[in-house]
């Protein structure tokens, strides 16, 4: 996946995690025809006590931000890497 | 083992007199309610959403790993999702043992794993507007660039 985004874009994809297949996996994992990837927002789920980082800004929802979607891209000429 | 992501009402005391056996010396419950306030910021309500599939099966690990880890007969772990009043149980984690220790252990490891690796979000809605919780770092291990979190 690109490293290309600067500033805020550069501080978000850092503080995401990258799930393929309902698994975490590393941002450098080969994906395959069918594959489902989701970045994953820092999660906050449990009770209602989380530390001390509350922002009280609004701020975009992060659940909104959480993208899955299966991964349809043109794999064809990386049959090699299907197992 | 119980695990489940529920849309309704969590049924603690059911579920914990559920749990109980005859081999058992201790049942740690862990029973995390939406509390009124963050840092004096009145809360009105809290709205619970989760990639639900991973989430259920990081939930069937966790508990897994806490039977493997702590040596403990069973374990419960149940999230209610959607929009949770004052009050209301938002994550209920029960761990039967034959001995107290190990219970207490597995419970406190299971919910403060849970906090960071369960793809669970909860938008907090106050008297006087609403964020999305900051949620935590991921650990090292799940970051997609390891290192990242911490910045």
């Amino acid at each position: 996946m690109s490293e290309e985004a600067g500033g805020a874009d550069e501080q978000l994809w850092r503080s995401l995690a990258v799930a393929v297949n309902r698994e975490y996996a590393s941002a450098s994992i080969v994906l395959h025809d069918g594959d489902e990837v989701a970045l994953l927002p820092p999660v906050s789920g449990g009770y209602c006590a989380r530390g001390e980082k509350l922002a009280l800004q609004a701020k975009t929802s992060w659940a909104q931000a959480l993208l899955v979607r299966k991964f349809r891209g043109k794999m064809n000429e990386r049959d090699d890497d299907v197992d | 083992m119980l695990i489940e992501i529920v849309d309704g009402p969590i049924a603690a005391d059911a579920i914990v007199a559920a749990m109980k056996a005859g081999g058992d010396g201790a049942v740690c419950v862990f029973d995390g309610i939406v509390r009124d306030n963050t840092r004096g910021r009145k809360t009105l309500y809290l709205d619970y959403e989760a990639y639900r599939e991973m989430a259920l099966e990081q939930m069937h690990r966790l508990a897994s790993d806490a039977v493997a880890k702590f040596g403990v007969r069973d374990v419960a772990v149940v999230h209610r999702l959607g929009r949770l009043m004052i009050g209301e149980t938002s994550v209920l984690i029960v761990v039967a043992s034959a001995h107290r220790a190990a219970a207490f252990d597995a419970c406190r490891w299971l919910i403060d794993t849970l906090k960071k690796t369960v793809p669970i979000w909860k938008k907090e809605t106050f008297a006087d507007g609403a964020v999305w919780a900051d949620g935590e770092p991921f650990p090292e291990a799940l970051a997609a660039h390891p290192g990242g979190g911490s910045a």
